[in-house]
C-alpha cells in the first residue's frame, strides 16, 4: 500500500506515448493508417476502473489487470464516494496503479469523465466496471483490433463471472427508438456463434476501450444518459463522428453484474433507463430523423403505457411517458447537448442505423420479457421441442386424425359463410357500423316499436366492443362470431367431457357427436342467433354448475368464486343474446332432481346444484343490469323474451334434431340410439352420468313437445335452444358410452354388448356422414339472400321523411324478433329493413302495443282502415314473407285471412317485389317527423279515422318548415323538446299517444330528449359491475396463481 | 363410512323407456290441427267493433239518369255508427265525402244526388261503431232494384243470367275505391259462346274512380250473357244492372252485385210462376271442364217435381227450363253442380198484371246457408208489396223468428213469434200484410242455418235480392 503513488488532483503522468500514436484531430478520428506499432513502442493504454464500494471480487479484477499481457497497461482507480478507501485495496495487487477518489458518489459517467482531465498522453482509455475480470490477452487484443480495423471503439465478449460458458453480451444494437436490443439470448452458452469480429451499434461500459482523442472530441460520457444510456449515447456518437464501434470476441471478461448486490444510486431504475435512452435520441438523430420519430415513437409509448395500465403495471407506464416530462424539462441542456453531438456529424443517420436492428425491441422484450423471459425462453424451447415430438407422433393416432377431419369439414362447410357473408335471416340481424351500435346502446330512448324510455340490451355492447376488436369491421365480427360458435361449443363439449367421460377418445367421442348434431347448423340456417350462441356456450355453462355442485373432481375452494363468477357471466353472456337462456340452470337443476335417485345422488348434492343455479341466474341478472328491468314493463313480456314461435310438432322430428334442412333424415335416431346403448353398458359411476344425461336430454326433449301437446297455441322460443341441452347431453352420454366400452365392455367376454356397441357406432357414423353431406353447400343452408339485402332500396327513401316498416307473417321466417299475435307474429324496423339495434325489443306495452291492435284489426279484417291508423305511426310499409329468404320456396304462406285483411285496406297499394314477399305502401304514411297544418294534438287516436285522404304533412328533415304542428312519432314523453327557430315549443300529446310540438312560426325544428343525461350513469354503473366481477374473478385468479407459487416454494423447501 | 350405493340400471332403463313409450302415447292422441279457414266473403253483417267498408259500384246521381241511387245504412247496435259516405267518379276527379250519424237500431237513407251529382258514382260507405249493412236501390225505367253493397274487392266477379237481346242495355259498373289503378280482363259467355273484346283486356280502372262498361256494345243481341271480370292487377268491385225497354215484352231495371266464387251449391228461395210472372234461371260455367248441374225445385205444399239435370259446357251458359214447375205455385230450388257454376235467376213480371207491378228483378243465388239474417229496407217504398222468402235448404228442422226494426226499437213482426220450418220448406212473409214501416228493416233468427230472400213488387216495379247474412 506504501508502494502505491500517492492520489493526485491534477493530470497525472501517463505511460509515455510512442511517436507513431496518432495525433487527435477530428477528422483522423477513425481514419488513419492502421499500421502496426512497433515492438516496444505500444500505444498506451489507461485502464480506468471506476468503482465505489468495491465487493471481495475487486482484487480479482486488479489482479486480472496486473496479468495483462498488455505491455503499456496504466492503471487508474477512480473512486466515486467509497465509504473507505480502497487506496490499499489497489496497492496490493498493483502497487504501480493509480487511484483518485472522488469526494462523492457521481456515477459512472461522471468520475469516468474524469480521466479527460487527470490522464494526458494515453491513446487508448480501457473503461472499467469494478465487477469486471478481462483475460489476460483481452486488453491486447483490443488494442490490436483497433489498429487493424481502426475503429475507435471496441468492447470484449462479456460472459458471465461464474459460469464462463454462458455469454452476457457481444456487442449490442438498438432499434430505431433507441430501445437496446442484444443478438445474445439470456443463458445462452458461447459456442463461439458470436465470435466474428464485428462492427457494433455499441459496447458495454462494463469494459470499453476508446481512443483517447475521440473521447475528448466527445466530451466523455453525457452525464444526463447515465445510468442506463452512457455507453450507448457515446458510441452512437461515435458513430455520428464517423468512428467505428466494434466487438472483438476473442477479447474476453467475465463480468459478475453485481450491481444489483448496491444500492439504488448504483442501479438504473425504469425511468432513468427510459429517460437516458429517450435523451439519447433526441440527441443523435438528425432534425430531419426526428420529424418523424418523435411521433412515433411517443405514439408508441402511450400504446405501451396503456397496455401497461391494463396489465396493472404502473410504474412501467410511469417511467415510459415520465421519460418525455423529463427531457422536456431538461430542454435546455439537452438543446446544447444535442447540438454538440450534431455538430460532430459527419455521417448521415442512414448510414448509423445500418447498425439499428429492425422493428422495435420493446415489442419483441414484451412478448419474452413478460413471460419472465429467462426461465421460460429455455422452457419454451424445451417444451417447444416436446411438443414438436409429440405432436408428431400424435398426429398420426386415430383419435387426432378424426378431429383433424372433423375440423376440417367444418371449416368447408363454412366456407361460404367466411368467404360470403352470414345472411340477415330470422334474428340474425345485421350489424351496423361500432358508433351506431354505441350510440344506441347509449342512449336513453330504445326506438324499438314505437319507442320506449328502455334501458337497451348489453348486447349491443357487446357488438360494439367485438366490432371494436376487428378495427370496425363488424360484418366481419359478425361472421366470425356466428362462424366460431361451432368449433367453440364442440371445444367445450371436449373440456366437459374429459371432465365426466374422461380424457383422450371419450372426450373427443363427446366432442364430435356434439359438433355433428344438426340443432346449431339448423339455428344457424334460420338466423336463431341466440340459439347458436348457447350452443356455444352451454358445455362451458353446464361444467360450471356441476363444478361447483361438487359433481366434477374437487376443485379448491379458493377457485369457488371465481367459479361462481365465471359461470354466471356465461349465464349473463348467454342471456343477453337468447333471455330464455336464463332457465338453463334451471333447466340443469330440474334435470338432476329428478336423476337423483337414479344416479344414487345425495340431496346436499342436488341442493348444491340448486344453489349453484340461482346464484349463477341471480349473478347473471346483475351483471346485465338494468336490461333485465325492462321486462317488468308493461306488455308482452313473454313474447319480447323469446316466447314467439309456434310450437314445433312433431316428436320424430324433434328426437332426430329435425328441426331444418340439415341432418334431416333416418340417420338423425343415430344420437337417441347411441346413448341408449350406453344405457345398456355403464356400470358404477359412468351409469350414474348416464342417467343423469339421460334425464336432462328428456327433459330438454319435453318442454317443446309438451307445449306442443297441451299449449299448441302458446308461443314457445325457438325450438333449436330447447333442443340444445339434449344434443349436449346425448353428446356427453356417448362420450361416456366410450369410456364404459374401453373399462366396461371390453374386459368381458364377446357377446351383446359388444354388437350393441358397434350397432352404435354405425348409427353416430351416419350422422356424422349427414354432417359431411351439410357441409357440401358451405352454408350450413343458410340462405345466399336476404330480404335486408331485397329490400335495401328503402333506406334511400328516409330522405323522404323517417318511416317504419311492418313486417307481418309466420314468426318462424320474419327477419325480425317476432311479436306474436294469434296466428300472426309482427315486427317494426325503422326506416328499412333494420339491423341489430332492433333487436331484442322491450315489452309493447303503452303506445307499441298499437302496433299490436292494428295488426289484430288486419288480421279479424275489422277494419280496412288500418293504413289511417298506421299513418302517425309513420309505418309507410307493410311486408309479408311467406318464406324466409327471396330464394327458397314458401315455407310460411300467410293465412287467408291475413292476405285478404290486408287486400282489403283501402289506404294500402300494392307494389313490385321479389316473389315471396307481399310489400304495401301505406298512402295514408305520415312521415315519423312530420309538419301538419291540421293539429293533432287535439285529437284521439282513433279521429285518424275521420281524417281526410291527405293530411298535407311536410316531413321536418332540417331545413325550414312552415307553421303547423310538428308530429313526432315516438311514444309520448315528457321529456321530449323540440325547438323552433331557438325557442322551445309546446309540447302536447298527438293522438292520444304521440308527440305533437306546436310551431307557431315558418322556421327550422329540431327535437331531442331531454333525459339523455339519465342513460350515462347507468352505463357506467353497468360498465362498474362488469369491471367489478371481472376484477373478483381476477383477483381469485391471481389468488390462485399466489397459492400455486407458495406451493412451489413449500416443495423447493423455501428457496428463492 | 358406508359405501355409496350403485345406480340402478334397470330403474334408468325403466325411467327412459318408460318416458319414451308415453312421449309416443301422447303424440299418438294429438288432435289434428284445424286448417286455415277462408275468410268470410260478400256482403254480411258487421261484427261488434268493426269498421267495416261497403262498396256500391252502380248507379247515377244526376237527374234523369238511367238508375238514380239511394243508399240505405242500417245500425242494428244500439250505440251510434258514424258513417262516412264517399263518392268517386273519374280519376281526375276529387272524392266527395258526406259524413252522418245513424242511430242505434234504425236506417238511414241517403239520396246520392244530395250529396254529389255525378254521372256515373261509385259509392264507399265507411261505418264504425254499431253494427251495420249497407244496401243500395236504382230507380230508373219505371223500376227498382234493391240489393246489398259489396264487402269487400276480390280477385275475379262473375255473373250469370243477364241479357243483351233488343231493347236491353247491360251495364257492367267497375268501382276501383282503392290509391292504385286495376287492371281488368272482361270477359262474356254468351249462349252463342265466348265473348272476348279486345279494348276490355287488360282495361284499366283508374284509382279511386268508377268506370261503366257497357256491355251491349260488346255481347250483342246475346239471349244470355254471363259476365267473368277478371282482375290482373289491384282491387275492383263489379256490379251488374241491365235495363229492358219492353221490346221482348219485358220492361224494367235490375241490379247484380257479382260474385266472387263460384260454387257447387247454390240455393234460390224465391220463385213464383204464373201468368204475367215468369221466372228464369241461368248457369254459367267459368271453367275448364264441363258440369253436370242438377235444379230441383221444391215446391209449396205436396206437389213434386222431378230434378231438371243438364250439362253445362265449358265457358259457357245455359238457360234451365222451369216450364215443369206448375204455375201458380211457389217453389225454392236447390241447384248442385259437380264443377262450380254461377247461378242467377231473373224474374220479369208482365202484363196482364198490374203496370204498377211490372218490372224485372234479377239475383244470384245463395251459396250459403245462415242463422242470421238482414232485409233492409224491409219495404221497397209505402206503396210496395214486400215478402221475406225462408227457406230451410238444411236437412233438419229450423226455427226462425221475425223482428221488425224500427225507431231504435226491434218488434215481433206478425203474431206468430216462431215459426218452423221442415227441411226444404219455406215460409212467405207478407211484410205489407203484416204493416212493417217504411224505413224499417227485418232480421231474421233462425234455430239453424237458412236462406232469406226478399221480393218487391209495385214498388213500382219488382225487385228480388238475397238478404245480407250475419253471425
Amino acid at each position: 500500500m506504501d508502494d502505491a503513488a500517492p492520489p493526485a488532483d491534477g493530470p497525472l503522468p501517463a505511460a509515455e506515448l510512442s511517436a507513431e500514436a496518432d495525433p487527435p484531430g477530428r477528422r483522423d478520428l477513425g481514419a488513419g493508417d492502421p499500421e502496426q506499432p512497433e515492438a516496444g513502442s505500444v500505444p498506451p493504454v489507461v485502464a480506468v476502473v471506476v468503482t465505489r464500494d468495491p465487493g471481495p471480487w475487486f482484487e480479482e479484477v486488479l489482479e486480472a489487470l496486473g496479468d495483462s499481457d498488455y505491455p503499456e497497461l496504466t492503471v487508474l482507480v477512480l473512486d466515486a464516494g467509497s465509504a473507505e478507501d480502497p487506496t490499499g485495496r489497489v496497492a496490493a495487487p498493483l502497487p504501480a496503479a493509480f487511484v483518485r477518489r472522488l469526494p462523492e458518489n457521481v456515477g459512472f459517467a461522471v468520475a469516468a469523465n474524469e480521466a479527460l482531465s487527470a490522464v494526458t498522453g494515453a491513446t487508448f482509455l480501457c473503461f472499467m466496471h469494478d465487477d469486471v475480470v478481462p483475460d489476460p490477452a483481452a486488453i491486447r487484443l483490443l488494442v490490436e483490433e483497433g489498429y487493424r480495423s481502426n475503429s475507435a471503439i471496441l468492447g470484449p465478449k462479456l460472459v458471465d463471472y461464474d459460469r464462463p460458458e454462458v455469454l452476457l453480451e457481444v456487442g449490442c444494437s438498438i432499434d430505431r427508438f433507441a430501445v437496446p436490443h442484444s443478438r445474445v439470448e439470456p443463458g445462452e452458452i458461447d459456442q463461439e456463434q458470436h465470435d466474428a469480429v464485428r462492427d457494433v451499434f455499441y459496447v458495454s461500459d462494463a469494459m470499453m476501450l476508446v481512443r483517447a482523442d475521440l473521447f475528448s472530441e466527445l466530451g466523455g460520457f453525457d452525464a444526463r444518459t447515465f445510468p442506463g444510456g452512457e455507453d450507448l449515447d457515446l458510441c452512437w456518437r461515435a458513430g455520428l463522428a464517423g468512428a467505428r464501434v466494434m466487438v472483438v470476441p476473442d477479447a474476453r471478461a467475465r463480468h459478475r453484474k453485481a450491481d444489483h448486490l448496491r444500492d439504488d444510486a448504483d442501479r438504473a431504475s425504469k425511468e432513468q433507463l427510459h429517460q437516458s435512452r429517450l435523451r439519447a435520441l433526441l440527441k443523435c438523430y438528425s432534425g430531419l430523423s426526428l420529424c418523424y420519430l418523435i411521433p412515433l415513437t411517443l405514439l408508441l409509448n402511450v400504446v405501451e403505457a396503456v397496455a401497461f395500465l391494463f396489465t396493472r403495471r404502473r410504474d412501467r407506464a410511469r417511467a415510459l411517458l415520465g421519460a418525455w416530462v423529463w427531457n422536456a424539462r431538461n430542454l435546455g441542456d439537452l438543446r446544447q447537448a444535442r447540438a454538440a453531438a450534431q455538430a460532430l456529424r459527419s455521417v448521415p443517420d442512414s448510414e448509423v442505423r445500418v447498425l439499428q436492428s429492425h422493428g422495435s425491441a420493446r415489442v419483441r422484450h414484451f412478448l419474452v420479457g413478460s413471460l419472465h423471459a429467462e426461465e421460460r425462453i429455455r422452457t419454451i424451447s424445451e417444451r417447444g421441442r416436446t411438443v414438436a415430438d409429440s405432436a408428431s407422433s400424435g398426429a398420426r393416432t386415430p383419435q387426432v386424425m378424426l378431429v383433424g377431419a372433423f375440423a376440417l369439414v367444418l371449416l368447408l362447410g363454412s366456407r361460404g359463410l367466411l368467404l360470403g357473408r352470414v345472411s340477415a335471416v330470422g334474428q340474425l340481424a345485421t350489424w351496423p357500423g361500432v358508433g351506431d351500435l354505441l350510440g344506441a346502446f347509449t342512449s336513453a330512448w330504445r326506438a324499438s316499436g314505437l319507442g320506449s324510455p328502455s334501458a337497451p340490451p348489453p348486447l349491443l355492447a357487446a357488438f360494439a366492443g367485438l366490432g371494436t376488436a376487428v378495427v370496425g369491421a363488424t360484418a366481419l365480427a359478425r361472421t366470425l362470431l356466428v362462424v366460431a360458435a361451432l368449433p367453440v361449443g364442440v371445444f367445450g363439449a371436449w373440456q366437459l367431457g374429459r371432465r365426466i367421460a374422461g380424457p383422450g377418445w371419450p372426450a373427443a367421442a363427446a366432442a364430435l357427436v356434439y359438433g355433428v348434431n344438426p340443432v346449431a347448423r339448423n339455428a344457424l340456417a334460420a338466423g336463431r342467433f341466440g340459439p347458436v350462441v348457447l350452443y356455444m356456450l352451454a358445455p362451458f355453462v353446464l361444467g360450471g354448475l356441476l363444478r361447483l355442485a361438487g359433481y366434477l373432481p374437487d376443485e379448491p375452494r379458493r377457485r369457488r368464486w371465481r367459479s361462481r363468477i365465471g359461470t354466471a357471466a356465461l349465464v349473463a353472456v348467454t342471456a343477453a343474446a337468447w333471455p330464455p337462456a336464463l332457465a338453463f340452470p334451471v333447466l340443469v337443476l330440474v334435470a338432476f332432481a329428478f336423476a337423483a335417485p337414479l344416479a344414487r345422488d345425495g340431496f346436499a348434492r342436488v341442493r348444491a346444484l340448486g344453489a349453484a343455479a340461482f346464484v349463477s341466474v341471480g349473478l347473471a341478472l346483475a351483471l346485465l343490469l338494468p336490461w333485465p328491468l325492462t321486462y317488468l314493463q308493461a306488455g308482452d313480456r313473454l313474447a319480447v323474451a323469446g316466447f314467439a314461435f309456434r310450437p314445433f310438432s312433431g316428436l320424430s322430428e324433434l328426437v332426430r334434431f329435425d328441426t331444418g334442412p340439415n341432418g334431416a333424415g333416418t340417420f338423425g335416431w343415430s344420437f337417441v340410439v347411441a346413448a341408449g346403448v350406453v344405457l345398456l353398458l355403464a356400470a358404477e359411476d359412468r351409469l350414474a352420468w348416464t342417467a343423469r344425461l339421460w334425464v336432462l336430454a328428456l327433459v330438454s326433449f319435453a318442454v317443446p313437445f309438451l307445449s306442443y301437446r297441451f299449449l299448441p297455441d302458446t308461443p314457445m322460443p325457438a325450438v333449436e335452444g330447447l333442443l340444445v341441452p339434449a344434443a349436449l347431453a346425448l353428446a356427453l352420454v356417448v362420450g361416456v358410452g366410450v369410456a364404459a366400452f374401453a373399462q366396461d365392455v371390453l374386459a368381458v367376454h364377446f357377446g351383446w354388448r359388444q354388437i350393441a356397441s358397434l350397432v352404435g357406432v354405425v348409427t353416430l357414423a351416419g350422422a356424422g356422414l349427414l354432417f359431411v353431406g351439410d357441409s357440401l353447400g358451405g352454408r350450413w343452408h343458410q340462405p345466399d339472400d336476404d330480404w335486408v339485402e331485397s329490400l335495401s332500396w328503402m333506406h334511400a327513401q328516409e330522405g323522404n321523411g323517417r318511416f317504419r316498416v311492418l313486417w307481418l307473417g309466420d314468426a318462424s321466417i320474419l327477419p325480425v324478433d317476432p311479436l306474436p299475435r294469434g296466428d300472426v307474429a309482427y315486427g317494426v324496423t325503422d326506416n328499412g329493413p333494420g339491423d341489430a339495434r332492433m333487436a331484442l325489443p322491450p315489452p309493447p306495452g303503452g303506445a307499441s302495443a298499437l302496433v299490436g291492435e292494428a295488426v289484430d284489426l288486419l288480421v279479424s279484417l275489422r277494419s280496412d282502415r288500418v293504413g289511417r291508423l298506421l299513418a302517425p305511426m309513420a309505418v309507410r310499409y307493410v311486408a309479408l314473407p311467406d318464406r324466409a329468404d327471396p330464394g327458397d320456396r314458401p315455407t310460411a304462406p300467410p293465412s287467408a285471412a291475413l292476405r285478404a285483411g290486408l287486400a282489403a285496406q283501402l289506404d294500402f297499394v300494392r307494389l313490385e317485389a321479389p316473389a315471396g314477399i307481399t310489400l304495401y305502401e301505406n298512402r295514408a304514411y305520415l312521415p315519423g317527423a312530420a309538419l301538419l297544418p291540421d293539429d293533432p294534438t287535439t285529437k284521439g287516436p282513433l279521429d285518424v279515422l275521420d281524417a281526410p285522404d291527405a293530411w298535407a304533412a311536410v316531413p321536418v328533415l332540417g331545413g325550414p318548415v312552415p307553421e303547423g304542428t310538428v308530429l313526432w312519432s315516438q311514444a309520448y314523453d315528457g321529456a321530449w323538446k323540440a325547438d323552433g327557430n331557438g325557442d322551445a315549443l309546446t309540447h302536447r300529446r298527438a293522438f292520444g299517444w304521440a308527440n305533437g310540438f306546436a310551431h307557431p312560426d315558418k322556421g327550422t325544428v329540431t327535437i331531442s330528449y331531454g333525459r339523455q343525461w339519465t342513460r350515462y350513469p347507468l352505463v357506467l354503473l353497468q360498465l362498474a359491475i362488469v369491471v367489478g366481477a371481472f376484477g373478483l374473478w381476477r383477483g381469485s385468479l391471481r389468488f390462485r396463481r399466489r397459492g400455486r407459487a407458495a406451493s412451489y416454494a413449500d416443495r423447493s423447501g423455501g428457496e428463492a | 363410512m358406508s359405501a355409496r350405493r350403485s345406480p340402478s340400471r334397470a330403474a334408468a332403463l325403466f325411467v327412459v323407456v318408460g318416458t319414451i313409450v308415453a312421449a309416443l302415447v301422447l303424440a299418438a292422441t294429438v288432435p289434428e290441427p284445424v286448417p286455415d279457414g277462408a275468410p268470410a266473403v260478400g256482403p254480411r253483417l258487421a261484427r261488434r267493433g268493426e269498421i267495416s267498408s261497403w262498396f256500391c259500384a252502380e248507379g247515377t246521381s244526376t237527374p234523369d239518369a238511367r238508375a238514380d241511387e239511394r243508399v240505405y245504412v242500417t245500425n242494428l247496435g244500439r250505440a251510434v255508427a258514424h258513417a262516412a259516405l264517399t263518392v268517386f267518379s273519374g280519376a281526375d276527379q276529387t272524392p266527395v265525402t258526406s259524413t252522418f250519424e245513424v242511430p242505434g237500431r234504425s236506417v238511414h237513407e241517403v239520396h246520392l244526388a244530395d250529396v254529389a251529382a255525378v254521372a256515373e258514382p261509385g259509392v264507399l260507405v265507411e261505418v264504425r261503431g254499431g253494427r251495420s249493412v249497407v244496401t243500395h236501390g236504382i230507380n230508373g225505367n219505371d223500376d227498382v232494384a234493391i240489393g246489398p253493397c259489396a264487402r269487400e274487392p276480390a280477385e275475379r266477379w262473375q255473373f250469370a243470367g243477364a241479357t243483351t237481346v233488343r231493347g236491353a242495355t247491360l251495364w257492367l259498373a267497375l268501382l276501383n275505391a282503392y290509391p292504385d289503378d286495376a287492371i281488368v280482363d272482361i270477359r262474356f259467355v254468351t249462349d252463342k259462346g265466348p265473348v272476348e273484346p279486345e279494348a276490355l283486356q287488360g282495361f284499366v280502372v283508374p284509382r279511386r274512380s268508377r268506370l261503366t262498361v257497357p256491355v251491349h256494345e260488346h255481347a250483342r243481341r246475346d239471349n244470355l250473357v254471363a259476365t267473368d271480370v277478371v282482375v290482373r292487377r289491384g282491387r275492383v268491385v263489379a256490379e251488374q244492372s241491365l235495363v229492358l225497354d219492353g221490346s221482348d215484352g219485358r220492361r224494367g231495371l235490375a241490379l247484380t252485385l257479382g260474385t266472387a266464387r263460384a260454387a257447387r251449391r247454390w240455393t234460390v228461395a224465391t220463385g213464383a210462376q204464373a201468368e204475367g210472372r215468369t221466372q228464369a234461371l241461368a248457369v254459367a260455367n267459368p271453367g275448364k271442364v264441363p258440369a253436370l248441374v242438377r235444379v230441383v225445385p221444391e215446391l209449396d205444399g205436396d206437389a213434386e217435381v222431378a230434378p231438371i239435370e243438364l250439362l253445362v259446357p265449358v265457358r259457357s251458359v245455359v238457360p234451365v227450363d222451369l216450364a215443369v214447375i206448375p204455375p201458380d205455385v211457389g217453389f225454392s230450388l236447390a241447384i248442385s253442380a259437380e264443377e262450380p257454376v254461377v247461378v242467377e235467376t231473373t224474374a220479369a213480371v208482365t202484363a196482364p198484371q198490374p203496370a204498377a207491378a211490372r218490372g224485372i228483378a234479377t239475383a244470384l243465388g245463395s251459396t250459403a246457408a245462415e242463422r242470421f239474417w238482414v232485409v233492409s229496407p224491409a219495404r221497397a217504398s209505402d206503396r210496395s208489396q214486400d215478402a221475406v222468402t225462408v227457406l230451410n235448404s238444411g236437412t233438419r228442422r229450423v226455427s226462425f223468428t221475425a223482428r221488425v226494426l224500427h225507431d231504435g226499437a226491434f218488434s215481433v213482426m206478425g203474431t206468430k213469434a216462431r215459426i218452423t220450418l221442415a227441411p226444404g220448406r219455406r215460409a212467405v212473409l207478407d211484410l205489407t200484410a203484416a204493416e212493417v214501416p217504411t224505413g224499417a228493416a227485418l232480421v231474421v233468427t233462425g234455430s239453424g242455418p237458412v236462406v232469406v230472400e226478399r221480393f218487391s213488387e209495385g214498388v213500382p216495379g219488382v225487385t228480388l235480392a238475397v238478404a245480407v247474412p250475419g253471425s
